[in-house]
């Protein structure tokens, strides 16, 4: 059984489509890129496939999480799901943190809500403090302290992967992980992410609008443009040959920025 | 010398420097307040002197037109006016953010209802609202509290609503959801500590304006009766005497207005405490 099932999925806010008939399926373990330029309906697929559509957009088609179907249910029915099943990571870690809560606290209330479904008794300070180490901040217990604004940003987003890792989900949703970042640190997200899934069994669903980012965490990547598949495929395919004149377009840009490096002095 | 050196560094620390003014002046209150509990200078109710005298050692704010002592009276207003302040507050804040934060989640219908009515209930001055509520009991402390509570909720509904509003289109807020957290948990961990800063410096907004309006309140008859008088009341039973007893006139004014200056400043204090993002901050 895949973990994310969606059929024929279209949005749209009043009568404009903002996705149309887009279908994927996710099987455990594996791993998806999502790419597409800005408004390419990437974003709100996410959203789509957890339930959390903006206010006044409405989605059609069929999305299955583990076999749930999502669209049309009501919220308290997909709480559960949420978090179980799939967890996701944001691009801007500085908001997706609340700014008045301390990382120890952001990271212990899905910790906790896990442990009351599982109906077990856990340690809350060792669990954050062990998940900040698995996600590689240096000095835990000190980052456990502060507040998102004494962080730094690549600090944040690490802490933002291990509040989706303490829902202990079995889908990864990245939404642009790495936008926000700069190059560096970029690379060493990338790093991790692809660890964690691989150490952790998840399945991914990664978004980007940055073909090679994306090319090197996944395993078949689907374009989007203007809320429409134009091209599926394995990554590698897709990158050497591909076969639609958009994706065709994008390729040759990242070549071309590339080349353009390689000249520089 | 030292003088100088506290005056050098004191911009540095204005947040604490509101603080600790309005602390001082709030204290005061409070604990005279406390005070009137166990201890008054003379009983409120007694003749202790001859009518309308003057400040002496005898009696620090002179005596009224009955001769009963007016430092009591203005001593004993303090305790009256904390608790309608702080009453009026608790009542309006109780019912106020309930409805705001519910109008906040409710659907487009229920949303756009409950705003109109919070507008028209503000539409009302609040002590027209109160008048009727006292008019339709009867006048004691209680009514007096309840009514401006009702009056003041209006107000804090509106507040709640917007701020709730906007903290709920916050990335946190997604994503707090994306992790399977329930609409209750989410109100409870993320929206009222996010819209408790801007909320308190209301409330303290809203006690002055309750207090303001209590007095506005006994001024007009319809407060508490003696010996639960407040500061209104003094107010408008000085007002025959304005020219032979002016410090009559002035003492409740000066009190009233320290009170809530010194609740605004500690506010003001508070809300610097309460936002970890703001601390440290000039």
């Amino acid at each position: 059984m895949s973990l994310l099932s969606i059929e024929h999925l279209t949005i749209r806010t009043g009568a404009q489509p903002l996705v149309s008939d887009l279908s994927l399926t996710i099987a455990p373990g594996q791993r998806l890129g999502l790419i597409g330029e800005s408004g390419s309906g990437k974003s709100l697929t996410a959203l789509a496939a957890i339930g959390l559509l903006p206010p006044g957009l409405s989605a059609g088609g069929s999305v299955q999480l583990a076999g749930h179907e999502v669209v049309g249910t009501r919220d308290a029915n997909l709480t559960r799901l949420r978090g179980a099943v799939a967890a996701t990571v944001f691009q801007e870690p500085l908001t997706a943190l609340d700014p008045l809560m301390r990382v120890r606290s952001q990271i212990a209330e899905p910790l906790r809500r896990r442990a009351r479904r599982d109906g077990r008794r856990i340690d809350v300070e060792r669990e954050v403090v062990d998940l900040l180490g698995l996600v590689a901040i240096a000095e835990p217990e000190r980052v456990a302290r502060s507040y998102p604004h004494e962080i730094s940003g690549g600090q944040r987003q690490r802490v933002a992967i291990a509040m989706a890792l303490a829902c202990r989900p079995q889908l990864l949703i990245a939404d642009e992980p790495t936008t926000a970042l700069d190059v560096t640190t970029q690379a060493s997200i990338l790093e991790l992410l692809d660890r964690l899934v691989r150490e952790r069994n998840m399945a991914l669903l990664f978004i980007s609008h940055d073909l090679p980012i994306v090319s090197g965490i996944v395993d078949d990547v689907i374009v989007l443009r203007r809320g429409e598949a134009v091209e599926r495929g394995a990554v590698a395919r897709v990158l050497t040959r591909p076969e639609h004149g958009y994706t065709q377009a994008l390729v040759a840009a990242a070549h071309r920025f590339d080349a353009g490096l390689e000249r520089a002095p | 010398m030292t003088a100088l050196a506290e005056t050098a560094v004191a911009p540095a620390r204005r947040g604490s420097w509101t603080l600790w003014a309005g602390i001082v002046l709030v204290g005061i209150h409070v604990l005279v307040a406390l005070l009137t509990l166990v201890w008054t200078p003379y009983d409120p109710t007694a003749l202790v002197g001859h009518r309308l005298e003057g400040p002496s050692l005898l009696h620090w704010a002179g005596t009224d037109r009955l001769g009963r002592d007016f430092f009591t009276a203005i001593m004993i207003g303090s305790r009256i006016a904390l608790i309608v302040g702080i009453g009026a507050v608790a009542i309006g804040a109780a019912i106020g953010v309930t409805l705001g934060v519910l109008a906040a989640f409710a659907t487009r219908l229920l949303d756009d209802a409950l705003a109109a009515a919070f507008d028209i209930l503000i539409a009302f001055p609040t002590l027209l609202i109160a008048m009727l509520v006292v008019a339709a009991t009867e006048a004691s402390l209680g009514s007096s509290i309840l009514a401006l509570g009702i009056a003041l909720s209006a107000v804090i509904a509106r507040l709640t609503r917007i701020v709730a509003k906007r903290v709920l289109t916050l990335d946190f807020i997604t994503a707090a959801r994306t992790a399977g957290a329930s609409w209750p948990s989410i109100v409870i961990e993320h929206i009222l500590p996010n819209i408790w800063p801007t909320l308190a410096v209301n409330f303290a907004l809203q006690f002055g304006i309750a207090v303001i309006a209590e007095a506005s309140l006994s001024y007009l008859g319809l407060g508490a009766p003696p010996p639960n008088s407040s500061w209104g009341y003094l107010l408008q039973a000085a007002q025959g005497t304005v020219y032979t007893a002016p410090i009559a006139a002035f003492a409740p004014g000066i009190a009233l207005v320290s009170l809530v200056i010194g609740v605004n400043l500690l506010a003001d204090g508070l809300r610097d405490i309460a936002d970890p993002t703001r601390r440290g901050v000039v």
